[in-house]
């Protein structure tokens, strides 16, 4: 059986919680070594909530984010993890910084996911592979159901840390993965019943 | 534990215990077992999805980034610990506007805090508006040690200004810094930063760089593996260098202090000489011997404003045009011209003007290397694989340790999926694997790739190894379950 929830966060909380301990007193080293655990992550929550970011916009993000920490940190909770923290930090900045950049990139945005939903149109005559066929669904969700199901599949996060991050209620999240998840099954399962007749006719 | 404890398995939201118990419900149900092995499926699917859209442009934390954060922060908290650093990433108007108010507001109580703490320190009669303005947009200097002998009274790391604008010499030249800022300079691949009060002569030629230092202290990095000499003169002795880092510090008093942070030097008096290692410190006196010591930390601090300065510098190899900047965000500076409107035409499909587009601008700012991979990208999308190949040749030639290894990656990808050439595909993800510090969904995708390409080969054993190794380290992530599944494939 394979294991959901194998993230190993709360082996990491306490180095967490003693780099930021480190931090709040003015040890600068620590934030190289937050940097070094988790500029990977930071990126990530840039790339996800604004992913037609320029390379340079991006480095500079990734810099703004982790210097606000210096004066940030004195409002982490240090019974929380800070992994969900920080990113919700990182995805706020990244927020902040597309409504400034204004409508001009969320045109390109736009543009963008018309594109991506052609590339993964099939070809006439090929059938389309399960995964394409989901990820074909995938793209078509709506933005903040993929973005709540990106965050607890991929980083693992729990309904109220996702809840703080995109500021939304607990109860919400939910319902957003759970519609979600509901209309990916249903993909597979059309699928597999369109393979079952295909097997059927002997195609 | 029945079904309806499905979706709260599928939400992780069943305390161990009952997740267990539900796993025992699961070898016995099969239509929630089916559901959950769907599920898998799906979350595999966003799992490749969201990594195939982040990781490839990810760049790994490289040591030089850290240094240069922590060096930034430092600034910043010493400039103003109460207020939060103006976002740098403001590009509209009203961002800019607000950015240089901050500024401008930083820079006075930046001056204040100097006029105020500094009053003891003699002020030059004039300081040029080089000085002011670094005043106003870095940090008031803090104390410094005049020589490596004392170590700095307070906390903070002891380091003086240093301007931004880094000159490039070439010829012989007389350097001096002013009271309050000191100076870096590049000599080919070579930086050398000057602290305040300091003087020194250069010597260039192209078979040695020869620095006169005449009075106050110096850091230097000199790149390895050059054939010609660096050297630098002090009236106390001589410092040679193989490839190294270090620095060098001549007292009021005579006194000459070496310390030395990479590599190995020689320093020679007039009647001896002795070796330094990195870590090592030596100081020169009266009696013209050579005392050796063990560094101290903190001294070894000082060295982080070499590194802000060497991570501009790395790009520029010896022969190469001095004057080229290197990183997009360095020259997004001075104003160069948006991608967006090449990408966006990529997007919509006009291939054609997109390519021309981008091939004149990456002609007019060759270090643009965003502009470089866009064109690869649409030369690849036109289905022009041997073009996109040279292009991506000539960037994992770059010294930018990001750019190369994203060039790479995208090269061996190539060379075996459109290419059909897994001997190529090796060539380029054998390095990759074995050299850099590429991401950990890099090195997964990498190692696939480079199995596969193994296979095509017909070097099976080796393929079936880098296999195994997947499904161990990666074990129940979708690219280890794909290693499984073609682990499967391989036996008969």
């Amino acid at each position: 059986m394979v294991l959901l929830g194998s993230f190993a966060e709360t082996d990491n909380k306490t180095g967490d919680n003693a780099l930021v301990l480190r931090l709040r007193q003015g040890e600068m080293r620590a934030l190289g070594d937050l940097y070094a655990r988790y500029s990977t992550m930071v990126q990530k929550a840039i790339l996800r909530t604004m992913p037609y970011i320029a390379d340079a916009d991006k480095e500079e993000l990734v810099n703004d984010v982790f210097l606000s920490l210096l004066t940030l940190i004195k409002r982490f909770d240090l019974s929380r993890a800070f992994r969900p923290w920080l990113y919700g930090v990182a995805a706020k900045k990244t927020l902040n910084f597309k409504r400034k950049s204004g409508a001009r990139a969320q045109l390109l945005q736009q543009r963008n996911q018309e594109t991506e939903l052609r590339l993964v149109q099939p070809s006439v005559h090929e059938r389309m592979e399960q995964a394409q066929l989901l990820e074909r669904c995938l793209t078509q969700l709506p933005e903040g159901q993929k973005t709540v199901l990106i965050l607890h599949a991929v980083e693992g996060f729990t309904g109220e840390e996702i809840a703080e991050i995109l500021e939304i209620e607990v109860n919400t999240v939910w319902s957003r993965l759970h519609r979600a998840r509901n209309a990916l099954l249903q993909t597979l399962s059309n699928d597999d019943s369109e393979e079952q007749e295909r097997h059927d006719n002997g195609l | 534990m029945d079904c309806n404890h499905l979706t709260l398995y599928l939400d992780r939201c069943l305390k161990e215990k009952d997740r267990e118990q539900f796993e025992v419900h699961l070898d016995h149900c099969v239509a929630c077992r089916n559901l959950v092995d769907g599920w898998h499926k799906v979350t595999g699917t966003i799992k490749l999805h969201d990594e195939r859209h982040t990781t490839p442009r990810i760049d790994s934390p490289s040591e030089d980034d850290i240094q240069r954060l922590i060096h930034q922060a430092a600034s910043t908290r010493t400039a103003a610990p109460e207020t939060e650093s103006p976002s740098p990433s403001q590009r509209n108007r009203y961002g800019l506007v607000s950015a240089a108010a901050a500024m401008l507001l930083l820079g006075i109580v930046a001056f204040i805090w100097w006029h105020t703490t500094d009053s003891e320190r003699s002020h030059r009669g004039v300081s040029s508006p080089n000085d002011t303005q670094i005043i106003a947009t870095t940090q008031p200097p803090p104390n410094f040690p005049t020589h490596a002998g004392q170590p700095a009274s307070e906390e903070t790391a002891p380091i003086p200004t240093f301007a931004n604008d880094t000159q490039t010499l070439v010829g012989n030249e007389t350097l001096q810094t002013a009271s309050r800022s000191g100076k870096c300079v590049y000599i080919a691949s070579d930086t050398v930063c000057l602290y305040p009060d300091s003087r020194a002569d250069t010597q260039i030629t192209p078979a040695a760089h020869h620095v006169q230092l005449k009075a106050g202290r110096a850091l230097f990095h000199v790149t390895p593996g050059q054939s010609r000499q660096f050297r630098v003169d002090t009236p106390r002795g001589t410092i040679t260098v193989v490839g190294t880092r270090f620095s060098v510090a001549l007292d009021p008093s005579g006194r000459l202090d070496v310390l030395v942070k990479k590599g190995t030097v020689r320093v020679e008096s007039e009647q001896h000489t002795a070796l330094l290692n990195a870590g090592d410190a030596a100081s020169v006196e009266g009696s013209n011997e050579i005392n050796t010591r063990n560094a101290t930390e903190r001294e070894l601090a000082m060295f982080v404003v070499l590194d802000s300065h060497i991570s501009s510098n790395r790009n520029i190899d010896a022969n190469s045009d001095l004057s080229t900047p290197n990183s997009r965000r360095e020259i997004a500076a001075s104003s160069l011209p948006s991608l967006d409107v090449w990408r966006q035409r990529m997007i919509q499909g006009d291939l054609d003007p997109a390519i021309d587009g981008l091939t004149r601008h990456w002609q007019k700012y060759p270090v643009d290397t965003d502009a470089a991979f866009l064109l690869a990208t649409c030369l690849k999308r036109k289905g022009l694989p041997k073009e996109t190949m040279a292009i991506y040749q000539k960037l994992t030639r770059n010294s930018r340790l990001s750019v190369s290894n994203r060039a790479a990656y995208l090269a061996g990808d190539l060379c075996l999926h459109q290419l059909h050439d897994p001997s190529c595909a090796l060539r380029y993800f054998t390095p990759f694997l074995e050299n850099s510090t590429p991401s950990a969904s890099h090195r997964a995708e990498a190692s696939y790739y480079k199995a596969e390409a193994l296979l095509q080969l017909g070097r099976k054993k080796e393929a079936e190894q880098i296999l195994q190794n997947m499904v161990q380290t990666y074990g129940r992530t979708a690219i280890g379950q794909r290693a499984n599944d073609l682990l499967h494939s391989m036996q008969p």
